[in-house]
């Protein structure tokens, strides 16, 4: 009778843990639509100290970015710039953006980056709908004062990675 | 979610080593050892049923036939079909596809007596493929600097190798009839190269963009003696 009562307990169990299981993996998948929308490019601005092997973050004051054939201007004059988002066109294979720099008022100082890449239509969830992942093919650009720019990742998808960083040549600003 | 599978595998492991510990003391080297009994064990995933209702979209259906080949190892073969259709006001997006696992099980409570295989705590290893054709009649997709636009992908083909590690449940409800639960995490070997987009669903994989997922199935088994 014991036994019995043993095993009819396991079998409860059994059951019960798998309602349980089946209930955790089945909120895996919830996701904020907004969030998982957005798949910009992302670039920090570092700059390399003589002294250390990783560089530094380095924030920029009165940067203006925008991109060729949109109207709008993603960063407006804008101060304490570490970071910047870069949102690529899923219409075509390739955008440009323009880096207007900080300079005295009698100049303009501008670069302008070229980002080739592969699109990739990407099912998210069925409440979120389409995305466009991006595959990163190559990419240049002028070096009035860009130093260097450097790839870290050329798979641009919805996660909160870095792909670029750049090291403007802006010795004013470096402490 | 290494969280969450961490406490999977624990509780997995804790019951194992609990329904272990309550088998009777008989089971020792006392028992005389007898020839196996041959058998056909064929299985019904349940849950691809019960997970409809959490997302209709995607339908899969599984089948299992296993077998006691050496005392507590279990030569199993896993396959079924898969259908994922949603239309939608802003995509259409649909996928048919199947698939096929093959690999052991070895029964971890080691009854020396196979007449009394009826509750059985798995560790098991597959090898799996999946094949799967998808297409998008059209999408929109909407980019809040550039606009939105709609595009649409032509139907491709995509196939997947994979490894999987599972552990798991089975015990005998009714004479020859079981049921049983398992989890499993697979580990992709290779898969289409530049595939013109990642599927949703993977047959028999489970959602295309995890890497490494885990997923928990329940089957019915009955087991029909040779």
């Amino acid at each position: 009778m014991h036994q019995f009562l043993e095993k009819k307990i396991t079998k409860h169990l059994i059951i019960v843990l798998s309602i349980f299981t089946g209930l955790l993996t089945s909120c895996l998948d919830e996701e904020v639509c907004e969030d998982v929308a957005t798949v910009p490019v992302r670039m920090g601005f570092y700059y390399q100290q003589q002294d250390m092997d990783e560089p530094t973050p380095q924030s920029i004051d009165s940067l203006t970015l925008f991109a060729l054939g949109n109207d709008s201007i993603l960063y407006n004059n804008q101060y304490n710039v570490s970071q910047v988002e870069l949102p690529l066109n899923s219409t075509t294979d390739s955008t440009a953006f323009v880096i207007k720099w900080p300079a005295p008022p009698e100049f303009i100082v501008l670069d302008t980056l070229w980002i080739h890449y592969k699109r990739l239509p990407n099912l998210i969830s069925m409440d979120c709908g389409f995305v466009t992942f991006y595959d990163i093919e190559y990419f240049y650009h002028t070096e009035n004062i860009i130093d260097t720019l450097e790839q870290e990742s050329s798979n641009i998808r919805n996660t909160l990675d870095e792909h670029f960083k750049m090291y403007p040549d802006l010795a004013d600003d470096e402490p | 979610m290494s969280i969450l599978r961490c406490i999977l595998i624990w509780l997995m492991m804790s019951l194992s080593l609990w329904v272990r510990a309550d088998e009777p003391a008989n089971a020792n080297n006392d028992t005389i050892e007898l020839p196996l009994k041959p058998f056909i064990r064929i299985g019904f995933d349940v849950s691809s049923v019960a997970r409809q209702f959490i997302e209709p979209e995607v339908r899969q259906f599984e089948f299992t036939v296993d077998s006691e080949v050496k005392k507590n190892w279990f030569a199993t073969l896993e396959g079924g079909f898969m259908n994922v259709l949603s239309d939608k006001a802003s995509f259409e997006y649909k996928a048919n596809g199947y698939f096929a696992r093959a690999g052991m099980d070895y029964n971890l409570l080691g009854y020396a007596d196979p007449v009394s295989q009826n509750d059985l705590v798995l560790l098991g290893v597959r090898y799996g493929y999946s094949y799967l054709q998808q297409e998008a009649p059209f999408f929109i997709i909407e980019n809040p600097f550039w606009g939105e636009h709609q595009s649409s992908m032509e139907s491709n083909s995509y196939h997947l190798h994979w490894i999987e590690l599972s552990g798991g449940l089975k015990t005998e409800l009714f004479r020859n009839f079981f049921l049983g639960w398992t989890l499993k995490t697979r580990i992709r070997l290779s898969d289409s190269s530049n595939p013109l987009m990642d599927p949703y669903y993977i047959a028999g994989f489970g959602h295309g963009k995890r890497s490494t997922p885990v997923m928990a199935q329940y089957f019915i088994f009955y087991r029909f003696g040779l």
